[in-house]
């Protein structure tokens, strides 16, 4: 490279590299497109996120509500067999010690 | 050796079932007046102990059950005597007369037509079952309780539950 060449790499560097302000209303445009992005997906995110929230909440209740349904009837079939098994050990008891006693 | 295991693996329900409720008893609810019908395997057994509480009688419920792995409870009453026979009782004692099945309490009274009968099963020193076929002319229960039974907690629910307890003379032993 001769200096004829260097010369004219450096002044195509610098006429590149030299400083520009950007164009008239170039601040606001990208202002606005930002602002326009932010308006457009926030309302939906919260959207979608109150009716995950919600929906989760939702089936968490309903989920409780059913187990606790279902415990409940659980419970009281429990409670009925074992009232049944007692009832009669209990006249079976009964019987034996009657007849033990000579009545 | 394949149908060996494929027979086992069919096996394993059928003895976590412990007895078989005969046919011959199922067809009774179409004559029966009024069903008890109560089929508690080990999972609802556990649901159930969740929803007892932990204080007074639900307390001692709930330590019987813990050692349980099912209740089933068949109660059938009819409108008049005669609409069970005992052979309907065959295939039910059929199954208890084998080991490690033990008849315990056999009560019959020819007077009142009634007929009691109470087997354990019992293993390695413990009672692992329980089985009451109390049958009166016009009611017939049939209570088969799977697990580890303490004789003396189940006649502890005497008194709970609306039964009445029976009371013990002084110095009469259980």
């Amino acid at each position: 490279m001769d200096n004829l060449d260097r010369l004219l790499l450096d002044r195509l560097l610098k006429e590149a590299m030299r400083r520009q302000d950007p164009p008239v209303g170039f601040e606001a445009r990208v202002l606005g497109m930002t602002r326009r992005r932010t308006t457009s997906w926030k309302p939906w995110l919260a959207i979608a996120a109150t009716l995950i929230i919600g929906g989760g909440l939702g089936w968490q209740v309903d989920q409780e509500r059913r187990d606790r349904v279902q415990g409940e009837a659980a419970k009281a079939k429990l409670e009925l067999a074992l009232r049944i098994t007692s009832a009669k050990l209990q006249k079976i008891q009964k019987t034996i010690e009657a007849r033990n006693q000579g009545i | 050796m394949k149908w060996l295991i494929v027979g086992a693996l069919i096996a394993l329900p059928l003895a976590a079932q412990d007895i078989k409720m005969p046919a011959s008893l199922e067809r009774l609810r179409e004559k029966a007046s009024e069903v008890v019908d109560v089929t508690l395997d080990a999972s609802m057994l556990q649901l159930a102990s969740r929803f007892l509480s932990d204080k007074g009688d639900q307390a001692k419920a709930k330590k019987l059950v813990s050692g349980l792995k099912g209740i089933y409870v068949r109660s059938f009453e009819f409108d008049r005597a005669g609409e069970w026979e005992p052979a309907d009782l065959e295939p039910l004692r059929a199954q208890l007369k084998t080991a490690p099945w033990t008849r315990i309490v056999g009560v019959v009274s020819n007077k009142k037509g009634e007929n009691a009968e109470v087997y354990i099963k019992s293993e390695n020193g413990q009672i692992t079952g329980l089985t009451v076929i109390a049958a009166e002319p016009r009611e017939l229960t049939i209570v088969n309780i799977v697990g580890f039974v303490d004789p003396d907690q189940l006649a502890d629910l005497g008194g709970h539950f609306g039964i009445p307890r029976l009371e013990k003379k002084q110095g009469q032993k259980d």
